[in-house]
């Protein structure tokens, strides 16, 4: 179990004035402001959980993982991960722990995966026989077996990022904390990766943090989530609970036989329209869906009509903007 | 197989890696700088029409710097800036949610490719020491060879402390590249890698035996070529084991407070 008390970082920035004077001044005075990354979070994650951190650029989330992985300190709190303290660095939580940081490579650019994979086996003193089935395993599932002995520098994108992954499930742990696992990689690439560790979450039930810019991933894995802002938490629980809360918009969408030359006359009270060629958008709230259909259905006959939730990014983005009701 | 057992194999096998690099690195350096000692110092005997310059012969000045450019070869292992690099960019991360203690990684590691120089400079030095040196070869010699090389292992892991030293004012001051620049200059210039310690004026001579600087190049150097006894060169050495403590706990001590500075940045 994860559980993190009133946790707060905050971090000294030197500042510069731009330009070639400030730089001059910057050589004999600095100037430093204090950011506070982490604002006193408060929260718990139980084993077989997998919770997504959500937040824009800078908001903390990274931060948090940074400290729940025992790479800084943070200036208050307490934080217990499997019943340690994550900043002791204790050899017993870091063998049931692993970090996958979507941005940066852990294993060696001029050796075959297999390679490194050897020096991990050492490093968690992983059993003969439980590194075996693990290399098969991962293997199989991330359909990565003829990579393995090829040097990872040489490997596509979305190679190296499976490489990594099984690099780092390798040891089969409790505490998994993925940032931004998906980045840089191509549409094909970004399901496999999802599937896979649906899969794994499935199979071994480790508590899975992740952090992403991509919301398909957090939508399609996590079905709590955790969102911060300005490094404070402002909303942990279900996904779903936003989207009803913040997705009560919906498109219409209605395609003509022939294309629009005008905008129809429509009560603007009950939503805006949009046209373009032969199809027509009307953004509207759920209560009022039903009279506006009404409206314009009298109005046209269409060929196809689709009603459509508002995307993930933009009920995220309005709860972030708006905060919780 | 053990974890730093494990370490060690996969640094050799970064090593020979990529095989022109390998031959370049092997070979290549060693010769160029080996004919270029050896152009510069023939020139200066010829022009000073004596055989003996500070108490060496031309083939015993050639061997000295053989010796000397591999000997900072050792000691600068796998890349200077190594770590200074990792504190700015973030790549120390990796390191520490590792089940083990992070600057016992580095040190197998340095030590992994100072050990694979240190072989380099007993066979360079073997073949050289026949091809330069007319005089017969005695079973001595390889003996303060050896004895030189297990010396230079040591030197290595105080070299490394130094730099280690330099290195983690980067939790601090994020580039300190110029320090690791420094330290290198300093300890080839009091080491003796630029110009013997027997060319230094007596009274700095005086202040560097008390120094570390000297087992990094005169000292080992000396004992390979048979310039200094063992005895001798055991007061470099003894100087050395001194300064090793001092300098481990005081990486031990920079480190502690380094990371409590440590942002991760760059993840």
């Amino acid at each position: 179990m994860i559980d993190v008390k009133n946790l707060s970082k905050t971090f000294k920035v030197s500042t510069k004035e731009p330009g070639l004077m400030g730089s001059l001044r910057g050589l004999v005075k600095r100037k430093y402001i204090t950011k506070a990354a982490l604002n006193n979070v408060t929260l718990k994650v139980q084993q077989g959980e997998m919770v997504g951190l959500i937040g824009a650029n800078g908001a903390g989330k990274t931060t948090l993982v940074k400290i729940l992985a025992g790479i800084i300190h943070p200036t208050e709190g307490e934080v217990s991960v499997l019943g340690f303290n994550p900043w002791d660095r204790n050899d017993q939580l870091r063998r049931q722990m692993a970090l996958i940081m979507g941005q940066k490579a852990q294993l060696w650019y001029d050796l075959p995966a297999l390679d490194s994979y050897m020096l991990l086996k050492e490093i968690y003193q992983i059993p003969d026989a439980l590194y075996q089935q693990q290399i098969e395993f991962l293997a199989d599932v991330l359909q990565i077996k003829d990579q393995l002995k090829v040097q990872v520098r040489k490997l596509s994108l979305g190679e190296r990022m499976k490489v990594e992954l099984m690099g780092a499930l390798l040891h089969r742990p409790n505490v998994v904390y993925l940032d931004e696992p998906t980045i840089g990689l191509d549409l094909m690439a970004q399901k496999a990766v999802r599937k896979f560790l649906k899969d794994y979450q499935r199979e071994f039930k480790p508590i899975i943090l992740l952090t992403s810019h991509y919301m398909e991933d957090i939508k399609e894995l996590c079905p709590r989530v955790v969102l911060i802002k300005s490094g404070g938490l402002i909303y942990d629980g279900a996904l779903a609970t936003i989207q009803k809360q913040f997705g009560e918009r919906k498109k219409l969408i209605l395609t003509l036989e022939e294309n629009l030359t005008a905008l129809p006359e429509f009560p603007p009270e009950l939503g805006h329209l949009e046209m373009s060629e032969n199809k027509l958008s009307l953004t509207t709230s759920r209560t009022q869906l039903n009279g506006a259909m009404d409206i314009l259905l009298k109005k046209f006959q269409p060929q196809d009509v689709t009603i459509q939730d508002p995307p993930i990014e933009e009920v995220i983005e309005a709860f972030l903007q708006k905060g919780p009701q | 197989m053990s974890w730093p057992a494990r370490v060690v194999s996969t640094e050799l096998r970064k090593i020979i890696a990529y095989r022109s690099d390998f031959w370049v690195n092997f070979l290549g350096q060693t010769l160029i700088q080996l004919f270029i000692a050896r152009a510069l110092w023939q020139s200066i005997f010829e022009s000073n029409g004596t055989g003996v310059i500070g108490g060496f012969t031309l083939g015993q000045m050639t061997l000295y710097y053989l010796l000397a450019p591999l000997t900072m070869k050792i000691l600068m292992g796998e890349n200077i800036g190594f770590l200074s690099r990792e504190i700015y960019d973030g790549g120390l991360n990796r390191y520490l949610v590792w089940p083990l203690p992070p600057l016992g990684y580095k040190l197998l590691t340095y030590l992994t490719y100072s050990t694979f120089y240190i072989a380099q400079l007993g066979l360079l030095y073997t073949l050289g020491r026949f091809l330069l040196d007319e005089r017969p070869y005695e079973l001595s010699e390889f003996l303060r060879l050896v004895l030189g090389m297990g010396y230079l292992f040591v030197a290595a892991a105080g070299y490394f402390c130094m730099m280690c030293l330099c290195e983690l004012v980067a939790f601090w001051a994020d580039n300190t590249w110029t320090l690791g620049v420094m330290l290198r200059f300093v300890a080839a210039f009091l080491g003796g890698a630029f110009l013997p310690l027997t060319f230094f004026p007596e009274a700095i001579r005086d202040v560097i035996q008390y120094l570390p600087f000297a087992a990094f190049v005169s000292g080992p150097v000396n004992l390979i070529l048979g310039r200094s006894t063992p005895l001798e060169a055991m007061q470099s050495f003894l100087v050395m084991l001194v300064w090793l403590p001092i300098l481990g706990l005081s990486v031990r001590a920079l480190w502690k407070r380094g990371n409590l500075q440590y942002t991760g940045v760059g993840m």
